[in-house]
């Protein structure tokens, strides 16, 4: 049995007045977790949960099958961190950020740092507050990716990086994942980032944790059928209905949709993966359940 | 902008509209670059992480992919040094050697019926594209 790298057990957190949860999760190593869901749904009060910024309320939280309340440095070291914003960093350099971390970290790769900033097409001596919006959150990634952690958390990484390079620093963070003990938590609104790297997506939406849905099953049970004439009513699997030219059905359990559209006489003229976006979208829609489990 | 850090190295596409499972679409592809003899004995294949980047599909799914290879013998996984292609008896090259070709067929056949294509008619197809081929060689 894997110790997982995260561990949350009915957890409770509250942010100015915002609740989330109670969420039940566990992120293993190996594995590179989303989290999507609407603004104001529970995202960074979940990071702020993950980075000891806020204690939960109620129910626990375990990092490397430790707490907080215990061993707050050990955990923090084994945690690499893209903050929301970057705070306190304006007058300092690539340079001086990477100095500044090799002290806290004790696996700090030096050498691969000096990579990423070439990689980043980060200038190591400008200063923070001279880099543009985009630059500044590739630094924050490259700090982020150097440190040797084994987990590395990210509130909206990608924000106002442009898509281009968007992609390549997905692949640096997959290159991160390399080390097989490792594990990424990033939080997005992009869902190509999320089909790119994402092994789960963690949906949360009001506070509350919708589930933790394998990605590729997700893709493969759901499915888009064009058919010659509307199903019944009741058929197993389907989602959503669309009357037109021709019946567009979404179906949650393709397999079952299709045996019962084969008893039906009903024929399937096409089938479509659905988008990320638009079984994200129903899944939104179905009542929150408390918490949710990987594997 | 930089190169792509991770390039991809093997022809492999899958698709999420063919209804065959993503780890399936994977195993096959890999499998029939292996047996068509593409793939040497020996020859360092991505890491489950790798490939998963590349195709969009995630480390559970190419995992399942690599582990029903290894469980026929096509590849073999060492703890520390990453997967690679297994040395293959000839037996089970040939049984899979078919299989491509067969598969190819049965879509085709598929794609004719859609249209209502009978036996004889799909037969005359066959026989004048393996002339046309056979002509060309």
């Amino acid at each position: 049995m894997t110790q997982p790298i995260i561990q949350m057990t009915d957890m409770v957190a509250r942010r100015d007045g915002f609740r989330f949860g109670p969420v039940t999760l566990e992120v293993e190593p190996g594995y590179v977790v989303a989290i999507v869901g609407p603004n104001g749904s529970g995202k960074s009060t979940l990071f702020h949960t993950l980075t000891d910024l806020v204690r939960p309320e109620s129910g626990e939280l375990r990092l490397f099958g430790a707490t907080y309340d215990v061993d707050e440095l050990a955990i923090r070291r084994r945690i690499g961190f893209v903050p929301e914003r970057s705070v306190g960093m304006d007058r300092m350099t690539g340079r001086s950020l990477g100095e500044f971390a090799a002290h806290w970290y004790p696996g700090w790769e030096a050498a691969h740092y000096r990579d990423l900033l070439k990689a980043m097409e980060i200038d190591p001596d400008a200063r923070f507050e001279t880099l543009s919006k985009g630059l500044q959150r590739r630094l924050a990634s490259a700090i982020a990716l150097a440190t040797g952690a084994e987990l590395l958390l990210a509130d909206e990484p990608m924000d106002a990086v442009d898509p281009f390079f968007s992609e390549h620093i997905l692949d640096l963070y997959s290159e991160f994942m390399a080390e097989g003990d490792r594990a990424i938590v990033f939080s997005t609104h992009a869902l190509d980032d999320v089909r790119r790297i994402a092994d789960y997506v963690l949906l949360v939406n009001n506070g509350a944790v919708v589930g933790m849905f394998e990605k590729d099953a997700l893709l493969e049970q759901w499915q888009v059928l064009w058919l010659d004439a509307a199903p019944i009513p009741g058929t197993p699997g389907v989602v959503r209905i669309g009357h037109g030219a021709m019946t567009r059905v979404l179906t949650r359990d393709v397999e079952a949709t299709r045996s019962s559209l084969a008893v039906q006489g009903r024929s399937v003229v096409r089938a479509a993966t659905p988008e990320l976006n638009e079984i994200l979208g129903e899944l939104l829609q179905t009542p929150a359940r408390e918490g949710a489990a990987v594997n | 902008m930089t190169p792509r850090s991770a390039p991809e190295t093997l022809p492999i596409q899958v698709s999420m509209d063919d209804p065959e499972p993503l780890y399936a679409q994977i195993e096959r592809q890999l499998r029939a670059l292996i047996v068509g003899g593409y793939l040497a004995a020996g020859t360092q294949l991505p890491s489950v992480r790798a490939l998963a980047t590349d195709l969009s599909c995630s480390v559970i799914t190419t995992r399942r992919a690599y582990q029903e290879l290894e469980g026929a013998g096509f590849i073999r996984t060492r703890q520390g040094m990453g997967t690679v292609v297994a040395n293959l008896d000839t037996k089970a090259v040939e049984a899979h050697r078919r299989e491509p070709v067969e598969r190819a067929f049965a879509a085709t056949i598929r794609d004719a019926r859609e249209t209502g294509m009978d036996d004889g008619e799909l037969r005359e197809i066959f026989e004048a594209a393996l002339a046309t081929e056979n002509g060309r060689s």
